[in-house]
């Protein structure tokens, strides 16, 4: 049972980070309609920028935190201005492409400056000891995990249903042509956009590369992103939510009661195959989002 | 205020869908526009506001001018905050939002404080009353006519001084057409908003007209004031469909006004 629940709980915890991953792709969709394929390689270069400002340069926490925040900032800013403008207007599928581009850019860049070798962030959050709650021992890695996932999810729906900046996003999502026409300056959400997803990613990869090391495995968990926000319906921030849940608590518990039976890639494997089987019965995905039709 | 001079519209290079349209928006009034399917009505507002680029379209000849500044050309964002606004066909509510958050999404490019947001929702509750009752429902579930009212109001929210309205009567019982068109001639009494209206139903938009134009195949084939059209006997056979009772139709009158409209087309 105390294997179970300590499953679980890492499940839940991965769940979220996936959710994470999964919203920077949602935020993307809505607005610009655009699949982001990019995160693979989006969060390599977050791992590897937290990375030198928190090891090879040595700063203290709070400024190193706040240097890759500002960095991924402006990855997400010169994307969307460099890359993806220059696109709007052109048929979507030239966009998505593109993005895809962007992973293997992104990708090489870390070859070219980091070598790719695997790093490790430092042991102040991953060598944290387990807790031990009622003789379950969780360690501490995966409570920050949960919290900081619930603040960042938060956050995000509070910009989204409160501030005019994420009221103006929202308007683009369900109506560019109406956004344009209101006077509401689309390629300022565009960039917002971009920046919000970066900031997701950058969280997402802190987490991952704490949990498992800064390789080039995280494209993995970028991959695993684009998945669940397809399962979760692309458009919906809850079914991307539900869907980084169902997938992170699978593969926890294929990889602890499976791995033994079928061999270690089990764990790696299953979301494809939830993916599989959830397409055949929902190929919109858990929450696709409701057309409103008045009779 | 707004004067339209012989302007060509080119939809992909290619198309040629406005050859030479002039116009002119006093301050003001109301000018109305009408004229059939595809004769190029809402091409001309969208010259105006700014929003062929969607269609990939193009004002390639000619000039707009607003209070004497050239605006073709120019973004939809800029015109909107130079004072001009188009309320588009079709009731375009942003249906998963709520009547408030429609309303707000109409002021977010002037970006006001928060009093200034609160007066400027009053004034279009005021308006339209109706909206009030309904400003936290999901605006898609809203009848037809709240969706125009809300629209119009959403427009409104941008402190227009000019609103070219597309279609305001589209699909909307001929009871509410008349509530709309009477709040519209309100509007344009009490806050001298002047009004390009585009219309079908060139009964709803003579009859607040001061003045119109009757567009054709991408031209304006006739203009005059609003009542010398509803009377004028062309006007009334055409798009409202009188004719004199108890006479016969004979294909001679037909022909004779096919021959007299290509002359002037």
């Amino acid at each position: 049972m105390s294997t179970f629940i300590q499953l679980m709980i890492s499940g839940v915890a991965i769940g979220l980070i996936y959710a994470l991953a999964a919203l920077g792709v949602v935020v993307v969709y809505k607005s610009t309609k655009v699949l982001n394929l990019a995160p693979g390689g989006l969060l390599l270069i977050c791992a590897y920028i937290a990375w030198t400002f928190l090891v090879r340069v040595n700063l203290p926490i709070p400024i190193a935190l706040g240097l890759a925040v500002i960095l991924a900032v402006i990855i997400g800013w010169v994307v969307e201005r460099v890359a993806l403008r220059p696109l709007i207007g052109q048929p979507i599928l030239a966009s998505i492409i593109l993005t895809n581009m962007i992973w293997f850019f992104f990708r090489g860049t870390t070859f070219l400056f980091w070598g790719g070798n695997p790093r490790m962030f430092p042991s102040w959050l991953s060598g944290r000891p387990t807790i031990n709650i009622y003789g379950i021992g969780i360690p501490e890695i995966m409570i920050w995990c949960i919290i900081v996932s619930i603040l960042s999810i938060t956050a995000l729906v509070i910009y989204f249903k409160f501030t005019r900046s994420g009221l103006a996003m929202r308007v683009t999502a369900e109506d560019v042509v109406v956004a344009e026409n209101l006077g509401i300056n689309i390629t300022r959400v565009y960039s917002y956009t971009w920046v919000i997803c970066l900031l997701l990613f950058l969280i997402t990869a802190f987490f991952v590369g704490s949990i498992q090391g800064i390789s080039q495995d995280l494209d993995f968990i970028g991959v695993y992103g684009v998945i669940v926000a397809l399962l979760g319906g692309l458009e919906s921030f809850p079914g991307a939510i539900i869907a980084g849940l169902v997938i992170g608590i699978v593969q926890s518990l294929t990889g602890g009661y499976l791995a033994g039976v079928l061999g270690g890639g089990i764990a790696e494997t299953t979301p494809f195959i939830v993916m599989f089987l959830v397409s055949f019965f929902r190929p919109y995905g858990f929450f696709g989002l409701e057309r409103i039709e008045r009779i | 205020m707004l004067v339209l001079n012989n302007i060509e519209v080119k939809y992909q290079n290619i198309i040629l869908v406005l050859r030479g349209v002039t116009i002119e928006v006093p301050e003001g009034k109301i000018v109305s526009l009408l004229g059939a399917n595809g004769a190029g009505k809402s091409t001309t507002l969208k010259a105006i506001s700014g929003m062929l680029y969607p269609d990939e379209g193009k004002v390639t000849d000619g000039s707009i001018e607003y209070n004497g500044i050239r605006i073709d050309g120019l973004r939809t964002k800029a015109i909107v905050d130079m004072g001009i606004v188009q309320i588009m066909e079709g009731r375009r509510t942003l249906e998963q939002l709520t009547v408030q958050e429609n309303l707000i999404a109409g002021a977010i490019g002037r970006n006001p404080t928060r009093g200034e947001l609160k007066k400027d929702m009053d004034r279009v509750y005021s308006f339209f009353p109706g909206l009030k009752d309904a400003k936290n429902q999901t605006s898609g579930y809203l009848s037809g006519g709240e969706q125009q009212q809300l629209v119009v109001g959403r427009g409104l929210m941008s402190h227009p001084k000019l609103m070219l309205l597309d279609e305001a009567s589209l699909g909307l019982a001929p009871l509410l057409v008349k509530e709309i068109y009477a709040i519209i001639e309100r509007l344009n009494k009490e806050e001298n908003i002047s009004l390009l209206v585009v219309e079908q139903n060139a009964q709803a938009a003579l009859n607040i007209a001061d003045y119109g134009y009757v567009m054709e195949n991408g031209r304006i084939v006739l203009d005059d004031t609003g009542l010398n059209l509803l009377a004028n006997e062309d006007i009334k056979e055409f798009y409202m469909g009188l004719t004199q009772v108890g006479e016969k139709k004979s294909y001679k009158t037909i022909k004779h006004y096919k021959r007299r409209k290509r002359w002037l087309g």
